[in-house]
């Protein structure tokens, strides 16, 4: 116990030390976490309707970003798997970042489901025991059981494997192996139970289909690594934490698998909504060609649907995807096409039109923007403090040196 | 936390408000229950708020008090369908007392259950609706609706003759009605038998009462707005500021699952007026329908209005496919 | 075994399950209800009287129409027998227009009995009492009146509980003039209006 207390002391003075860019990058999220944090208590006082939220479209940036934010914290698991169950060597210096970066996608999940309560207050009945917990039946139930587990799991297994590093000593692998084979599994378990969040609701037809789930997986396949890849030509720029070329080069092979069925599904999707549109498909026709002259979200799917379309590309020639700019280049891009066509370009038509063909649009408020801004900050924060007291136990530097 | 309770004690002798109303004690004299542990957690900051609270308005201290006890039982209370029935009766007197010390006016809330042998059915004569609205300003007035954002459970959609897609319908006309060549449909919670929104509710909130009312618990619903994700009719309605109906105009005549007034930020939907169906009166809509369109009774009854018209013309439901199986039915002349 | 069990249980769940609520209702809910609840209170005051249809399925009730006509017995103005009243002729019955079908097939006489204006009178000249005015209308109407009796038409007094009192057509028809007036909605909601604007 003293142990773990001097491990979180060392490691949050290893969170402090860093140079002038690094306190400003710090200093810069702890600006917007506090910005977001005033926007979240104006929208504590007046309520949800600050946000640009309505009857007709109850759920906007908040529940687009957790949605996308579910699949950055599974895609994780690309790297845990090979690591720790295939002993691919390659793996293991990124694995403790891949995790570290699913915690934060986590809690950034967990905060973006709590500012969108209208009762934060009553956040307890949720709670299994002391509240009511429609389990089975609610797939939101299921949701918070699936990403309160995934959370513990992503904290619990690399404190080991810090804690036991710090200590000095060489992790037992029959301690964590079981624990890595149950989050291999759970990751893909969250990502499921997100997609069946939507997929279950006969209300939206645009949510209700097969693919949702299979097509959540391999968009988060994609994003997630390419988020990894990003983080960690930042890291090894930027610290002495060495990682080897082949392992971004086998993590870029995923993504570009990932990224190349995400798209085969999206075409067999909109074959499905296009070639004869029924009256199930007016969100997609919303979506694609706006409806009753509204078509604010137009440009963003194709933007995303470009976006998309140009990284999977890159990614697809040897040639482009060995170098490094390009494929920092196409993973960017994929991120953020991922996010528009998950996040935006997923949840927000599928409550237009209304049950009863009504076209009202949604555009975020200023207020939503703060708190989600807030609570990106608030991730990356928790990420670079994760990352910061990881790499030293990683690289040996930080020992524990007894009393 | 011993502290807490040291200060709690001896707060209650100083302000003298250890009379049989006192609230902190009954916390900790009350057997302590599942919720128990999270009520003392609380506890702390509460007795801090109340020492600063009596010693700062010394005239309206015992009052506050007594108020801020209500609120703290008020917050820590369970879901209203797994409360014993002392249970239920005990929060109702909370609430009326509440009232009572907020707007210095009574309001009465039933807690009556579901009548034997009574399950709600209701049918619209789509050939009889001529558009007034008669409908949705009682239904406002009854159910106490946010007058500052304009709820309104029941809409009215005016349909072009020749067709019933309600993406071409208009459900906020202002012209003289009925308009030629146009019939009217009113939608509003169908009261499902097989209810969606009640299946995906993470804290059961919301659920489907013995005579076959969706209700809500307006004090356990979290807003998680599922329930309104899950509705394919547009059954359901939230709180998004606070809402605000005149004191004079609020109807005191309450059921706790029904009409008595809500917070922001939960949701809220038609009742089928539980606080006048469970006396055997119609529902608001129905009582102010000018022209008969709406019919409601009791579908386990053979002789019933609602069966004969079930059995005797014809009649349809919205969306059927989708097997929520409506209790509300539409039918023409 | 509890396998089977479950299977047994999932069974008996389908069964019932697949059975939409009108097929519900005819195979299990066929036998008259004993009522927990009534709207007695709610009619107190209200006199009502039996309908009289002679082929009604069951008993019920129309408020009674003579205790809430103002000019009620005739003989408060008609005196003398016949129907010359006595005092100013002239302005009694003065709002009286007939908008009710043709000329060709009805006008005062249809209904009213010159020589007794307290009743009513059938097309082949049988007395009708003013309580039982919708056994008059229900001669040409016989869809409505059919599907009044049902329930399908008109409106319930006091609530859907029992006593069943409907109210008789001339409760909502003026029976001088029997169509609805069009008119403006009661209400329009501007929040939606500038939700829809946007």
């Amino acid at each position: 116990m003293k142990i773990f207390l001097h491990l979180i002391k060392d490691g949050l003075g290893a969170a402090l030390i860093g140079g002038k860019r690094y306190h400003f990058w710090m200093g810069a999220l702890t600006l917007l976490m506090l910005f977001g944090a005033f926007c979240y208590s104006v929208q504590l006082q007046e309520g949800l309707a600050v946000t640009g939220m309505s009857d007709r479209v109850s759920w906007g940036l908040y529940i687009s970003n957790f949605t996308f934010l579910v699949g950055v914290a599974a895609a994780a698991v690309m790297l845990v798997l090979p690591t720790y169950v295939l002993k691919d060597t390659d793996f293991s210096r990124a694995v403790l970042i891949g995790e570290g970066l699913a915690v934060a996608a986590l809690v950034m999940c967990l905060a973006f489901v709590v500012v969108d309560l209208g009762g934060p207050a009553r956040a307890w009945h949720l709670i299994p025991v002391i509240g009511t917990f429609n389990w089975p039946n609610s797939m939101l139930a299921w949701d918070v059981l699936v990403l309160n587990g995934y959370l513990f799991i992503n904290i619990t297994i690399p404190m080991y494997i810090l804690y036991t590093r710090y200590r000095g000593k060489t992790p037992d692998k029959r301690i964590y192996i079981p624990g890595v084979l149950i989050s291999v599994f759970w990751a893909v378990g969250i990502h499921m139970v997100t997609a069946f969040l939507y997929a279950g609701l006969p209300a939206r037809p645009f949510w209700n289909n097969a693919l949702l789930g299979p097509r959540f997986l391999a968009s988060a396949f994609a994003a997630g690594p390419a988020l990894i890849i990003l983080v960690l030509e930042v890291i090894r720029k930027y610290t002495e934490y060495s990682i080897a070329d082949t392992t971004i080069r086998k993590i870029s092979m995923v993504v570009t698998v990932a990224a190349q069925i995400n798209l085969i599904m999206l075409f067999s999707e909109l074959f499905k909504e296009f070639y004869f549109p029924t009256h199930h498909s007016s969100s997609a026709v919303y979506l694609y060609f706006g409806l009753d002259g509204k078509n604010a979200l137009t440009p963003w799917v194709y933007t995303a649907l470009v976006l998309n379309i140009v990284g999977t590309g890159i990614l697809t020639l040897n040639s482009l995807r060995k170098n490094f700019k390009w494929l920092s280049l196409a993973c960017i891009l994929l991120f953020i096409g991922i996010w528009i066509d998950k996040g935006m370009g997923l949840i927000i038509p599928g409550f237009i039109p209304g049950p009863w063909g009504k076209v009202v649009e949604y555009a975020p408020s200023w207020v939503e923007i703060g708190v989600t801004l807030g609570v990106w900050a608030m991730g990356c924060f928790v990420f670079t403090v994760l990352v910061k007291a990881a790499i030293p136990i990683e690289t040996g530097k930080m020992r524990y040196k007894g009393s | 936390m011993e502290n807490s309770k040291n200060q709690a004690h001896s707060c209650g002798g100083q302000c003298s408000c250890g009379s049989k109303k006192d609230g902190v004690n009954q916390v900790f004299e009350k057997k302590s229950d599942r919720r128990g542990m999270l009520k003392q957690l609380g506890l702390g900051f509460f007795t801090a708020a109340a020492a600063v609270n009596s010693s700062c308005s010394v005239t309206s201290g015992e009052d506050s008090k007594a108020k801020a006890d209500m609120n703290w039982e008020e917050y820590f209370k369970g879901n209203y369908k797994l409360m014993s029935k002392e249970e239920r009766l005990e929060t109702i007197g909370r609430l009326e007392r509440l009232y009572e010390v907020n707007n210095g006016t009574k309001i009465n809330v039933s807690s009556k259950d579901a009548h034997q042998d009574v399950l709600y059915g209701y049918a619209f004569n789509i050939s009889k609706c001529q558009g007034y609205m008669d409908c949705i300003n009682a239904c406002v007035q009854e159910n106490n609706q946010d007058r500052s954002s304009e709820m309104q459970y029941i809409r009215i959609h005016e349909h072009q003759n020749g067709q019933m897609n309600f993406e071409n319908a208009d459900d906020n006309f202002f012209h003289e009605v009925p308009a030629s060549g146009h019939f009217y449909m009113g939608t509003q919670c169908y009261h499902c038998e097989n209810p969606p929104c009640v299946e995906v509710c993470p804290v059961e909130a919301t659920w489907k009462e013995k005579d076959g009312i969706v209700v809500i618990d307006y004090d356990w619903c979290i807003g998680c707005r599922y329930c309104m994700a899950a509705c394919p009719y547009d059954g359901r309605r939230f709180n998004w500021n606070e809402p605000q109906v005149p004191e004079q105009e609020v109807n005191k005549d309450q059921h706790y699952l029904g009409n008595r007034l809500r917070k922001k930020g939960v949701m809220e939907k038609c009742t089928f007026c539980v606080q006048r169906s469970r006396s055997g009166k119609n529902p608001a809509c129905v009582e102010a329908c000018p022209t008969g369109a709406r019919i409601f009774g009791n579908l386990l009854d053979p002789e019933s209005e609602i069966r004969w018209v079930l059995e005797n013309k014809k009649v349809f439901r919205l969306k059927e496919d989708l097997g929520t199986e409506p209790k509300f039915w539409y039918f023409m002349d | 075994m509890v396998c089977l069990i479950l299977v047994l249980a999932a069974c008996g769940h389908h069964e019932d399950a697949h059975l939409s609520v009108p097929q519900k209702l005819k195979k299990e809910a066929n036998q008259p209800v004993k009522y927990t609840v009534d709207v007695e209170d709610q009619l107190a005051g209200i006199k009502k009287v039996l309908v009289q249809l002679g082929d009604s399925l069951e008993d019920f009730y129309v408020p009674a129409r003579t205790t809430q006509l103002k000019s009620f017995p005739c003989s408060n103005c008609h005196t003398d027998t016949g129907l010359k009243p006595t005092g100013k002729p002239e302005k009694a019955h003065w709002d009286v227009h007939l908008e009710h079908a043709s000329i060709q097939t009805m006008e005062c006489q249809t209904c009213h009995d010159v020589s007794n204006p307290e009743q009513l009178l059938s097309i082949t000249g049988k007395a009708i009492s003013l309580d039982h005015s919708y056994q008059l209308c229900g001669q040409c109407h016989s869809e409505q009146i059919k599907d009044w009796k049902g329930g399908a038409h008109g409106k319930r007094k006091a609530g859907w509980a029992p006593p069943r009192v409907v109210n008789t057509c001339v409760e909502c028809h003026n029976p001088h003039k029997p169509a609805f007036e069009p008119r403006w909605p009661a209400r329009l909601n501007t929040q939606s209006l500038k939700q829809d604007k946007e």
